[in-house]
């Protein structure tokens, strides 16, 4: 008897999080797959090598048929014994003369140096990228792909030394050909959690399967990692003795342009084979147009949460009256307390969500109010960074006042707070203010992302609502400490954003219309 | 080559009529020096010959009345080409030059007009810091980025600031990254050299982590709300350095006095500078002035 292998209605793709690292979007994924008990979803989880994730953080919901694994690496090799050494020798032997069995030339590297010159995608690129007629061992060690990194050194990065460029190219592309000869995994339709390598094994599935994929970026995935690209240590500007005696500075790497225009590339590989895109701004969508998507094909569907619709604020309370008194020398009326606002920051203690500019814009307020500071999320993703925050808040001596309280279940973090504060790098549409909101508290966030809309609104009907807290610029505590010190000193507006941010997410921002959305969604692919 | 001679106006033509007589001077010394050759009169027949040579080539170069350069083309040309050099001299001064590229621009008149960016741009062959920060260009914005977080001096913080602050939101998070980078490179190295004088604090150990903590304040790097703190710091480790070995007082007193005087102290910046100078005596106090002077004149902003 033959047994038939499973299919689900639905495949998520997604980097290296759901189950195992708990945040936004695995957050958001979680409640997605709750959301459909009609459906049966697969999900494949992608990540960097073997033992990279720890225990998951969530219990997979019953409606979640399989969690598959691929990897990006093989799993990093031990000490090699001399056994060890000549086993590998004879599987380089034999995938030297795998390759020389091939007919013809790869259809694979044909696709790949179009994708790096830039051409536009269609359907006979994506059927060469998917042939699957070249394994990674041909390409470390085939001569054909020693050509095509020799063509693509010129053509890319003519200034860069070509032993860098190789051993890079190599690095672009090993995870790239192990994840498109990924066995497939039957389903119904698929649904990619982002481009980058998500997307790409997206499409390759889809082409392969003839099943409709649909992709949701959250924030754009390109950006995160030029963000990522700018900053890597590990691809070094050049630079010579001479430069560096003479204080000129290194010039930036030709190899960042390079990874960040194969990111690219995956993303429009991604778009192109998308039945559906779907994304959580209208910011978003004129990113994800910029780089090549076709508008049509995108959807808007905010995240949402849950809203408890029994207490909905129907007017401004009027603020409390403060006791006064005259200033001796002046005479002015000053009042005879300060004012004082419990602030949270919600989110991972890591580098992009830049806890630095909060712990000082924190210390800036307090110099003309009270505040009680949280930061309530994990700490354990980046050490140096945590620990980095903590020097600071010691050297500014607020340890008293400024305090890391590591994660908490949503529902007990905001009943003690007044507002909450985000002033990250980069965000897609932060749940984190729409659970302020749905609590009814103002937020003040940094200017990226969909937070301009979530904050003063993305429509008529919506901008009528008014503001629900400020937009602040990045790295700049003096305003993020200005909009918190206008806000302890300003109960009402305090309590009017907080107003309009509830009457916000129950607009525009609920969970069950994102179900709903998503609904239809997955209907439409899966009858497809 | 073009030939003028049918055009007496020409300049060239002229040249050659106040060259001729020289021309027809050193020609005839070359012929002669060539008889005297042909003769075979032996080695003083030799010696007489070179004397008429570098004659023809003393006539041409002082009888031609030509420019600085042709003169010397002519002059080479005669001494290098015995016989035919005077002729080939004459062609030289007869001669336009046609390579110049002002012969195939239009011989319209020039019209003055005030410069435009673009000029200043060509002119001075590469763009402002801020104009390269907010260029389209990424690879442009990029190699700007990266020259400022090389140099990381007040200027470059100043900029990098500013793009924080403009409009264009991708070059404030790229900005932003980079200053946080040179933020922790700055506590990198000052968590370095607290940690040297803890293990051992010389005059050196405490001289450097006063530095390192003063060049962050200096730059701008450094909050002003955190640089109290620090300027505290920054003082003590300067004190255990006096206190170690007060007689190199010298070598640091300007660094020291420049970090009082940010921390608004005049007083006691003149302090440290007069300490310096009795300890020094006058060659101390000729340093001093000196290092004061380049303060003045702006290689450190005080």
């Amino acid at each position: 008897m033959i047994s038939t292998p499973r299919v689900d209605d639905v495949c998520i793709l997604i980097e290296g999080t759901y189950p195992y690292v708990s945040g936004g979007v695995s957050s958001w994924l979680h409640d997605i797959i709750r959301g459909h008990p009609e459906l049966s979803f697969s999900i494949l989880n992608i990540g960097s090598h073997v033992g990279v994730y720890g225990k998951p953080r969530y219990v997979l919901p019953d409606n979640v048929a399989a969690l598959h694994h691929i990897y990006c690496h093989e799993a990093i090799p031990g000490v090699l014994t001399n056994a060890r050494r000549d086993a590998l020798n004879d599987e380089i032997r034999v995938l030297r003369n795998q390759r020389d069995t091939r007919v013809g030339p790869s259809r694979v590297l044909s696709a790949l140096k179009r994708l790096h010159l830039g051409d536009a995608v269609d359907a006979g690129l994506l059927a060469d990228l998917v042939s699957d007629d070249l394994s990674v061992g041909a390409f470390l060690h085939g001569r054909e792909s020693f050509q095509f990194m020799s063509e693509m050194a010129e053509q890319l990065a003519p200034e860069t030394p070509f032993l860098e460029f190789f051993w890079h190219c190599r690095s672009i592309h090993v995870p790239i050909l192990r994840l498109l000869s990924a066995p497939i995994v039957p389903a119904r339709s698929y649904h990619a959690l982002s481009t980058g390598y998500a997307g790409l094994v997206g499409a390759a599935f889809s082409v392969r399967s003839g099943r409709p994929l649909v992709v949701t970026e959250h924030g754009i995935y390109t950006r995160e990692r030029d963000i990522d690209l700018a900053n890597a240590v590990w691809i070094k500007d050049q630079s010579d003795g001479l430069e560096e005696e003479m204080g000129f500075a290194p010039t930036p790497s030709p190899l960042r342009r390079v990874w960040s225009r194969s990111f690219a590339a995956l993303a429009k590989v991604a778009y192109h084979q998308a039945a559906r895109l779907v994304t959580l701004s209208d910011a978003n969508r004129a990113r994800e147009i910029a780089d090549g998507a076709a508008a049509s094909k995108i959807t808007i569907v905010p995240n949402g949460v849950d809203v408890d619709m029994t207490d909905l604020p129907t007017d401004v309370v009027p603020p409390p009256k403060l006791q006064v008194v005259r200033d001796a020398g002046t005479q002015d009326v000053v009042p005879c307390h300060r004012p004082r606002l419990r602030v949270g920051f919600v989110g991972r203690v890591v580098p992009i969500k830049d806890v630095i500019t909060f712990i000082k814009a924190c210390n800036l307020a307090m110099a003309t109010v009270d505040l009680d500071v949280r930061i309530i999320g994990p700490a354990e993703e980046d050490p140096p960074y945590a620990q980095r925050c903590r020097n600071l808040v010691e050297t500014l001596g607020r340890v008293d006042t400024i305090k890391f309280v590591g994660p908490m279940p949503s529902h007990l973090i905001y009943r003690d707070l007044d507002v909450v504060v985000l002033t990250s790098f980069s965000e897609g549409q932060p749940l984190v203010m729409l659970e302020a909101y749905a609590a009814g508290l103002p937020a003040i966030a940094t200017d990226v992302g969909a937070c301009r809309e979530m904050i003063e609104g993305v429509n008529p009907a919506d901008h009528e609502l008014g503001p629900s807290g400020f937009v602040t610029r990045v790295a700049t505590p003096i305003e993020t400490a200005r909009a918190m010190i206008t806000l302890a000193q300003d109960p009402a507006l305090r309590r009017r954003f907080g107003a309009a941010g509830r009457h916000r997410v129950v607009g525009f921002y609920q969970r069950r219309d994102m179900i709903q959305s998503y609904r239809a969604i997955y209907q439409d692919m899966v009858s497809s | 080559m073009t030939s003028v001679f049918s055009e007496e106006r020409d300049p060239a033509v002229r040249r050659l009529k106040i060259a001729a007589p020289a021309l027809i001077l050193s020609g005839s010394l070359e012929v002669l020096s060539v008889l005297l050759i042909i003769n075979g009169w032996g080695g003083v027949a030799y010696l007489a010959a070179s004397l008429l040579h570098i004659a023809a080539a003393a006539v041409i170069w002082m009888g031609t009345r030509a420019c600085k350069s042709q003169r010397e083309l002519m002059a080479a040309l005669v001494l290098t080409l015995p016989l035919v050099g005077p002729p080939l001299a004459a062609l030289a001064l007869a001669t336009e030059g046609r390579g110049n590229i002002d012969q195939f621009m239009p011989r319209s008149p020039v019209v003055v007009r005030s410069l435009t960016s673009a000029d200043v741009r060509r002119l001075t062959e590469g763009l402002s810091g801020c104009e390269a920060l907010i260029s389209s260009d990424l690879d442009e914005r990029r190699k700007t980025l990266a020259l400022l977080k090389h140099r990381a001096d007040s200027v470059s913080i100043s900029l990098l600031r500013w793009a924080i602050s403009g409009p264009d939101g991708d070059l404030a998070v790229e900005a932003a990254l980079v200053l946080e980078d040179l933020n922790v490179r700055f506590e990198t190295r000052v968590a370095s050299v607290r940690t040297a004088t803890d293990v051992g604090c010389t005059f050196d150990s405490a001289v450097a982590a006063g530095d390192a903590l003063a060049d962050g304040i200096h730059s701008g790097l450094v909050d002003p709300e955190l640089r109290g703190p620090l300027i505290r710091e920054a003082r003590q480790y300067y004190e255990r350095s006096q206190s170690i070995a007060l007689e190199r007082l010298p070598e640091m007193a300007v660094r020291w006095a420049r970090l009082e005087l940010v921390a608004r102290s005049p007083d006691a910046a003149l302090a440290v500078l007069d300490r310096a100078s009795l300890v020094g005596g006058g060659e101390a106090f000729a340093t001093l002035r000196g290092q004061l002077l380049g303060t003045a004149q702006g290689t450190l902003p005080l």
